[in-house]
């Protein structure tokens, strides 16, 4: 096991260099710079540089060295000095842009997975077991509507829908007079209630899926020879269906455990715009709109390592959990 | 509290009348004190507003929020003679004594700056009431003199000025601004262009002498009147591009830092220890970097400064040291407080506004009705004068076709085009109504008929089996639009697209992205495009670079790249330095001769001018003109109040 692991993490090494270089060139290949469409907003804006400034700027930069020496910078600062860049946009470190991001990142995750974990197992085993039912149905449609339906037309609909009854606006995670204030309790107290509308959202289009997979697994084990037996034997209903066939059936969701680790970190992108929440999602998709290409690249990067790690977690997790695997079995 | 009002009553009439007399008048004002030993006969510019005011204010009032901070009084943090406000035209503004207190809430999309809360901030040297270029009053200098040649400009600075941090503004702030920074070559390797002679590029720089503790004069070596919109308000110039706290500055600087301190620094900002002029430039606030978080703990002169920045939200806080006042005496801004709001999206911006959590903003027109709809809800949505033209036609008469190039430099085939282009129908139909039919560069009348007629004269008469004209040498004809997404730009351009189509011109369109777009008008790959210009007179912009890559060239690598232009454009490039060039009543008179060059030739066609733009303010606000474009009304933004 642990010759496994070690050869895993070695694996890594070579996955992550061409990482970093497929996102380094994929950032730049839009034309121009961080620098050009900064200049060009500006212009826009009303307000535009003078030939002076232009000049000033491009030394600031340094964006008029070749790709390679850029490339070869950033990563020399990541390794030996743990420095990610500067963020060109936020004017500030990168560990900084996206440490303050990463907070209501991570806790609306989290939620959101806790969530669609309570909804959808017990509702996947119920449809499962009571297939075709009145109450399996309405659950697939339900289901199949929150699947189809995008994100952010759920968060705008309810969001309009909430001011146009109400006249409060929902969006941003605290209300104006907690607004700058530092942490407390009562400011987190009063952030809670402005969490239920995101991690709705975002709970809704993924226990779909989740319900049907576990439906399908379900029903695939229920159909087995050792559950008739087991019912003749005489064990409870319950018993016999928690203890085996459910075991069986959340293998998938162990499988795909390893991203929830990335997910956790970029969160729901679209929700986040959408209800103007400060997670790192809108913060990566402005970073790709400006070339603000440390910050993009940096976090993309953290991504990358998260994926990898979290997929050797799943792995690992899913030999605990499967004896088959660790006996050399595999799924019939 | 009688004598006040009266006094204040003189006060404003004095002024009233002194500026009316002021704008006629101007060669029988202050023929006296020549500030410098040799040219005599100093016109000063700048009104006599100002002195009136503070011999007639009895008492300098502050914040109450001030009181009990531990500083010193009022009287002594203003100047000796501070700035009576005048940021409007008095026929643009009824202005109303305001009340402290308050806190102005403003968004933005942007996660490090705030493009509408920066021109509230900012403060040129000089200033023109409405941004209008009728008058010339000082602003953060007292005073200026100009020469009868217009080569030497003096200025007379505010005595008792401070910086935002309690220290004395002095001679010595310029002395550094000019002689350390823009003097020297490693921080400023290209000299901006409009401290130049005639703000050419390759004129020659500004000599700039300080003659005692209050004044200092700046020569050319040619006639250049145009100075004084230069650096009242062309390109939202700011104090701060040659008065510099140096108290704050010298440790960032080469020439008076610890050298072994100022490496350390360098690194420490990530640049190559070297490059001390990078950490500079990066310490260096200036113009709109006011509103970047960088600007926090950097002594300024605006009315607000940042304090500190925490989810996603800016706050400023009122500057006690600020020198303007109202005419009563109350020291400005009357709002203590103002706020930058993140917003991701632009339909969340909407909410905000719609749900009264804007308290001033100037959003697109699109969505007017919304505005519009929701007004109960605690503010008012009116519209304004955007200062632009919303979209004008270019077509480029050197892209890189012969049969283009010989058909778009005739003034006939761009007179077609100006013809079958339906002003009427684009201005109901994109700007709901609320833009002018163009007159000022070419006609607005509506021919598709004589359009025709006048293809068929310059021998586009044949068609092909489509129905397209098909050019005088018998080949086939296209005309392609490349437009990037930005207000309203793609939706009007479908309709250029439509009636040139009409006209039996294959015409299509293509949205590119905004850089992209950048790079193709550079590299003279771009046909035809629609685009915004922006409509101050004193800007004296033709945007040749559009219509004209490759003779825009010309001039700007002095005829060593591109073509040579033909002599129509020359004498409009000419003409247009002149605008920029001549003092304003010149300049203006130049620009209406430029006017009727364009006219003649139809270098580029408008389709809309005057478009309007909503203007959202909190219903409480006061001091908001009823007149004048929308970002003149930022411009004003410290003699804002709320009532209760």
């Amino acid at each position: 096991m642990l010759r496994y692991i070690a050869n895993r993490l070695l694996q890594f090494i070579p996955i992550l260099i061409a990482i970093t270089i497929i996102v380094f060139t994929v950032i730049q290949l839009p034309p121009g710079n961080y620098l050009t469409s900064y200049i060009q907003q500006m212009e826009l804006s009303g307000t535009p540089l003078s030939d002076s400034e232009i000049s000033i700027l491009e030394r600031q930069y340094g964006l008029d060295q070749p790709i390679y020496v850029q490339y070869w910078k950033w990563i020399t600062n990541i390794i030996l000095k743990g420095d990610l860049g500067r963020s060109f946009q936020w004017d500030a470190p990168v560990t900084e842009v996206i440490g303050d991001h990463l907070a209501a990142t991570i806790l609306i995750s989290i939620l959101s997975l806790i969530v669609t974990w309570i909804i959808a197992i017990p509702i996947g085993i119920y449809s499962a077991v009571r297939q075709y039912s009145a109450f399996d149905y309405i659950f697939t449609f339900i289901g199949f509507i929150g699947m189809a339906m995008p994100t952010f037309l759920v968060a705008l609909v309810i969001v309009y829908i909430v001011f146009d009854t109400t006249g409060i606006n929902l969006t941003g995670l605290y209300s104006p007079e907690f607004q700058g204030q530092p942490m407390s309790l009562a400011k987190l107290v009063d952030m809670l209630p402005r969490l239920v509308l995101p991690v709705l959202i975002v709970a809704t289009t993924s226990t779909a899926g989740l319900i049907r997979v576990i439906r399908a697994m379900l029903l695939d084990e229920l159909r087995k020879q050792y559950v008739v037996t087991a019912r003749a034997k005489g064990l409870s209903e319950r018993k016999l269906i928690i203890k085996y066939p459910v075991r069986v059936a959340i293998n998938p969701m162990i499988s795909t455990i390893g991203w929830v680790l990335p997910g956790l970190i970029s969160g729901e992108t679209v929700v986040g715009i959408v209800l103007n929440l400060p997670t790192s999602g809108q913060m990566l998709m402005r970073a790709l709109m400006f070339q603000d290409m440390y910050l993009a690249g940096s976090f993309l990067l953290i991504l990358s390592v998260l994926i990898l790690i979290g997929t050797l977690i799943s792995d690992i997790a899913l030999a605990w959990l499967d004896p088959r695997i660790r006996f050399g079995g595999g799924i019939k | 509290m009688r004598r006040n009002r009266f006094f204040s009553l003189i006060a404003t009439l004095l002024i009233i009348s002194l500026v009316l007399s002021g704008c006629f008048g101007n060669a029988n004002q202050n023929n006296n004190n020549a500030a410098g030993p040799s040219n005599n006969n100093q016109q000063s510019v700048t009104e006599n507003t100002n002195n009136v005011g503070p011999s007639d204010i009895a008492t300098y009032k502050q914040s109450p929020i001030l009181d009990g901070q531990g500083l010193p009084p009022v009287e002594e943090r203003l100047p000796v003679e501070p700035k009576i406000t005048n940021e409007m035209a008095a026929s643009q503004l009824n202005y109303e004594i305001g009340r402290y207190g308050g806190k102005m809430r403003t968004v933005t999309t942007s996660p490090n700056s705030n493009g509408e809360l920066f021109v509230m901030l900012n403060e040129p040297l000089i200033n023109t009431p409405g941004l209008l270029g009728e008058e010339i009053t000082g602003n953060v200098v007292k005073d200026i003199k100009v020469n009868a040649d217009e080569t030497e400009f003096t200025f007379t600075m505010r005595e008792g000025l401070k910086w935002s941090d309690g220290v004395p503004v002095t001679i010595e702030d310029v002395r550094f601004g000019y002689e350390d920074v823009l003097m020297n070559p490693e921080l400023t390797p290209s000299f901006p262009a409009k401290y130049k002679t005639g703000a050419h590029a390759d004129g020659e720089p500004m000599e700039l002498e300080i003659i005692d503790e209050q004044t200092f004069k700046i020569t050319f070596s040619e006639s250049y009147g145009g100075f004084l919109m230069q650096i009242s308000i062309q390109g939202w110039e700011s104090y701060n591009r040659l008065i510099k706290p140096r108290h704050y500055l010298e440790q960032f600087h080469i020439d008076y830092a610890d050298p072994d301190e100022l490496k350390k620094l360098t690194v420490e900002a990530g640049y190559e220890e070297t490059d001390w002029f990078n950490l500079f430039h990066e310490k260096d606030i200036v113009g709109s970097e006011v509103t970047n978080a960088a600007s926090i703990g950097f002594p300024v002169l605006n009315p607000w400064m940042l304090t500190r920045v925490a989810d996603n939200i800016q706050f400023y806080e009122r500057n006690p040291y600020y020198f303007k006042v109202d005419a009563e005496g109350n020291q400005l801004p009357y709002i203590d407080y103002a706020e930058s709001h993140l917003m991701s999206d632009n339909e969340m911006l909407n909410l905000q506004i719609i749900s009264g959590g804007v308290d001033y903003t100037r959003p697109g027109i699109v969505d007017m009705a919304l505005y519009k709809q929701n007004e109960s809800n605690g503010y008012i949505a009116e519209l304004r004068d955007q200062h632009s033209r919303p979209g004008n036609i270019y077509l480029n008469q050197t892209f890189e076709d012969e049969t283009w190039r010989s058909l778009a430099q005739d003034v006939r085939f761009r007179q077609a085009v100006n013809l079958a282009v339906n002003n009427e129908e684009i201005i109901d139909a994109i700007y709901f109504g609320y833009a002018d039919l163009p007159s000022e560069f070419n006609t607005s009348t509506y021919d598709p008929d004589e359009a025709n007629r006048l293809l068929d004269e310059i021998g586009m008469d044949q068609r092909d089996n489509e129905g397209f004209r098909l050019s005088p040498d018998g080949e086939r004809f296209d005309i392609q639009f490349e437009v990037f997404v930005a207000a309203e730009i793609v939706p009007q351009t479908e309709l250029i697209v439509e009636y040139l189509n009409d006209l039996g011109l294959r015409t299509s369109m293509r949205t590119i992205d905004q850089s992209l777009w950048n790079t193709r008008i550079a590299a003279n790959e771009i046909q035809a495009t629609l685009m915004r210009m922006e409509d101050y007179w004193w800007q004296g912009d033709i945007k040749l670079d559009r219509w004209g890559t490759l003779w825009h060239q010309y001039f700007a690598t002095n005829g060593e790249q591109g073509l040579e232009p033909p002599v129509e454009v020359k004498q409009l490039f000419d003409k247009a330095a002149e605008v920029k060039n001549k003092s304003p009543e010149d300049g203006l008179m130049a620009f209406k001769e430029l006017q009727e060059m364009v006219k003649e030739h139809l270098f580029f066609i408008v389709t809309a001018e005057k478009a309007q733009q909503p203007v959202i303010v909190n219903e409480n606000l006061r001091n908001i003109p009823h007149d004048g474009t929308a970002i003149a009304i930022n411009f004003a933004a410290e003699q804002f109040f709320y009532t209760d």
